[in-house]
């Protein structure tokens, strides 16, 4: 039932979703829905809806129910997510997952390569300082002069570059360099030297410039088993230029590799994406597809993943779906030609009562009072049994999609002038405001038939005197109307009444089962109203009173006619 | 969960940034030993040569050679090493201690090295052998024996680097591995002993530690 009145709005003639009288009201719901949803079925065919819904911007009937339809509603959510969507959500995890590993693999990667290059580069150094020392001798006590000489030589043979040497002893501070006592040496490593005789080093970083100083003090053997310190410890000052190139551009690599990596990442981020996300796509387009009426929407089952699962689940559920929807639908259509059938089959036999009845009632002042009395409510009851038959016939076409609208370019005022008068309610019963000059575009017939029923109805259920007024206004969607207004001085509507009062033969009172009307007329008139595109309301006015508005577009679309 | 998924990223990418930024570049290091000392030459030899121990500006002793025979008497270490070519006799004991007593020489000087003995210029100085008779000569053999000097100075009176230089300088004129124990005894009757502790590497010589204990002061006579 629902699905059939979701179609309802996706017609350019929703305006009907206006009248106030559509929520609840179980028996007339799917009636009306299929009053209205129908007409524009028939003429452009039955993509025309989803067409409309799917494509919003594109019609402008659609355009302008945009707002309202359950569509519309069910999409917009979609579109707030994709700000932070699942795509966005999947590439960052896998983004999220490389930068972490890349970053975590290179850094380790680039310290213990690190670690491992400054080793070499510290032990080879070492090593090669030791060495050369080891080439050199001294006299003891040492004498500055002469040690530059060897030290300027160790120097010269250092690896894996040159580097500064100095010497300390005693009191003697002699250089390979300019200067003879360094600043890089740390007083630690002098202690440690000093305190040990056994060599070590220390990485000073001077000025954003790291150095390697290698401590190395010497001993001499005395004897076979004895070695003696000399008290001359040999420094060396290495810059580690060489190293530092190596480290950065151990870093660049580093670098080079994560960030690719993380460009490779990206990329079955996005795969993954758009794996997860074009079934879901899918599903969503198939959901909506449905949702506007199409329920032979199917998704083609790929793969066994849970995603096709899904899918599967939709079409099955989406099978049974069409398939009650097709039973109801068709069980209503039988219902409906029923009820068309049956009252044109009451339509012949009750013309000839009604010729009888007429001959019977010219008769009836010549019969005794009581065949009288008797022969003139048989005809009343006829004639009433004609306008209901009438009245269903008119209804039934409006069930099948029947009912066509003539428009003709007339003057408002005086269509509705000539409706009163044809009713001969011209007497004070009936009040006129109609200014003159309102051309508008609609189906004469049809706008007799509303304004009657309206006036009617006010006359038989509101109090006299009934006011008729007529203007033009604009709807909430920018729409140039006609408003009719028919304003009575009753006691008004009961507002629970007021929801089900254009329903199909609905009894305001429980209690009176019979009326003056077929019980159809408001029905009548609403179904008309839509068939212009049209809303009709009911209402109260503030001083008392029931107030039935008609709005009609001055201008229809032709392609909503 | 946005916010959450946000305190999460920046809690897993905290550590990762922290690793990146802390090991850029070289960074410095402690004093880190690496290996032994360097051995060098040294002319020094034992037929000619002798060491005396004297006192480095930070504390330590430093072995100085000096030139004590007849060739070379004047310390310069050049020539006679040269010329010299073993037919001279090693010093003895009592010249090497002597020439300890006089202080450093100008070369020493120079270097900033010093004594903490007091000079005396012209004590003698008289050695005995405390056990065995081993050849002055032959240094090597005379591991077992002790040397016992009579001083012509006092003993209780010295601090422990004088102590030492006394020591070693004794011992080192004895044995080439200067492993001889040493006992002094002074002209005011204060003996003090103990083997030197110079040698750096720990299997060849006692602990460190020992010779302190050994060191009796002076002011315990024996």
């Amino acid at each position: 039932m629902n699905l059939l009145g979701r179609k309802r709005p996706g017609g350019p003639d929703d305006g009907t979703e206006n009248v106030s009288v559509a929520p609840p009201a179980p028996g007339a719901h799917h009636g009306s829905a299929d009053a209205h949803g129908r007409p524009h079925h028939a003429p452009a065919g039955d993509t025309h809806t989803p067409c409309g819904d799917t494509h919003t911007p594109s019609g402008d009937g659609a355009r302008r129910a945009g707002d309202e339809r359950p569509g519309a509603r069910g999409r917009r959510p979609v579109r707030r997510t994709t700000a932070f969507g699942l795509r966005t959500r999947l590439v960052l995890a896998f983004l999220l997952v490389a930068a972490v590993s890349a970053g975590t693999t290179s850094a380790l990667t680039y310290r213990e390569a690190r670690n491992a290059l400054l080793h070499t580069a510290q032990d080879t150094a070492v090593a090669t300082f030791r060495e050369h020392v080891r080439q050199t001798s001294f006299a003891l006590p040492v004498r500055a002069e002469g040690t530059e000489e060897i030290l300027r030589d160790i120097a010269r043979k250092g690896k894996p570059r040159p580097w500064v040497v100095f010497a300390e002893y005693g009191t003697i501070r002699v250089s390979s360099g300019t200067s003879p006592v360094s600043t890089v040496i740390t007083p630690q490593l002098r202690r440690a030297a000093q305190a040990n005789p056994r060599g070590s080093f220390e990485r000073v970083v001077k000025d954003g410039v790291p150095y390697l100083t290698i401590a190395m003090p010497t001993v001499f053997r005395t004897g076979p088993q004895s070695t003696l310190p000399t008290g001359l410890i040999l420094y060396a000052v290495m810059r580690m230029n060489d190293e530092q190139t190596n480290v950065d551009a151990l870093l660049t690599a580093a670098r080079n590799g994560a960030v690719p990596g993380l460009a490779v990442a990206l990329l079955p981020g996005l795969l993954a994406a758009r794996s997860v996300l074009r079934p879901v796509r899918e599903l969503r387009r198939a959901a909506h597809s449905m949702g506007s009426g199409r329920l032979d929407t199917r998704i083609p089952v790929r793969g066994t993943d849970e995603l096709a699962d899904l899918a599967h689940t939709f079409n099955e559920t989406a099978g049974s779906l069409e398939h009650s929807v097709e039973e109801l639908r068709r069980a209503e259509a039988r219902a409906r030609r029923f009820a068309s059938d049956v009252s044109h089959e009451l339509r012949t036999p009750l013309a000839g009562m009604l010729a009888v009845t007429e001959v019977l009632d010219e008769d009836a002042d010549q019969l005794d009072p009581d065949t009288a009395r008797a022969v003139r409510l048989i005809s009343a009851e006829t004639g009433k049994l004609a306008v209901l038959v009438e009245d269903l016939i008119e209804i039934s076409r409006f069930d099948a999609h029947a009912a066509e609208l003539n428009t003709d370019e007339l003057d408002a005022a005086e269509a509705i002038r000539k409706t009163l008068g044809n009713r001969h309610w011209t007497d004070d019963r009936v009040r006129a405001e109609l200014p003159d000059g309102i051309r508008v575009r609609l189906d004469p017939r049809r706008f007799d038939i509303v304004v009657a029923n309206l006036v009617g109805n006010a006359l038989r259920h509101g109090a006299a005197p009934v006011t008729v007024r007529l203007s033009t206004g604009t709807r909430s969607d920018g729409e140039a109307v006609l408003i009719t207004e028919v304003a009575d001085n009753g006691p008004g509507i009961r507002p629970d009444v007021l929801p089900h009062i254009f329903d199909r033969f609905y009894k305001a009172d429980a209690a009176r089962t019979r009326s003056a009307g077929s019980g159809l007329g408001l029905a009548i008139t609403r179904e008309n109203v839509g068939l212009h595109a049209g809303t009709v309301r009911a209402g109260n006015r503030p001083g008392g009173g029931a107030v039935f508005t008609v709005e009609i577009p001055l201008h229809r679309n032709e392609d909503g006619a | 969960m946005s916010q959450g998924r946000v305190h999460r990223r920046s809690l897993a990418a905290g550590p990762v940034a922290a690793l990146l930024l802390s090991g850029c570049g070289i960074p410095e290091s402690d004093v880190i030993e690496a290996g032994g000392p360097a051995h060098v030459q040294n002319f020094v030899s034992e037929a000619y040569g002798a060491l005396l121990f004297f006192r480095l500006p930070h504390g330590d002793l430093a072995p100085v050679t000096r030139q004590l025979t007849p060739v070379a008497a004047t310390g310069e270490f050049g020539g006679g090493y040269q010329e010299g070519g073993g037919t001279v006799r090693p010093p003895t004991t009592e010249k090497v201690i002597s020439a300890l007593l006089h202080g450093p020489g100008p070369a020493d000087r120079a270097a900033g090295l010093d004594t903490a003995l007091p000079r005396v210029p012209d004590g003698t100085v008289r050695v005995r052998f405390s056990v065995g008779t081993s050849a002055s000569a032959s240094g090597s053999g005379s591991g077992s024996g002790g040397v016992v000097l009579d001083l012509p100075l006092a003993v209780a009176g010295l601090d422990a680097t004088a102590v030492r230089q006394l020591i070693c300088t004794a011992a080192y004129s004895k044995d080439r591995d200067g492993r001889v124990p040493v006992r002094l005894t002074g002209r005011d009757g204060a003996t003090t002993s103990g083997t030197c502790d110079v040698d750096p590497q720990p299997g060849n010589a006692p602990a460190p530690a020992g010779t302190d204990g050994r060191t009796v002061p002076g002011d315990r006579p024996q």
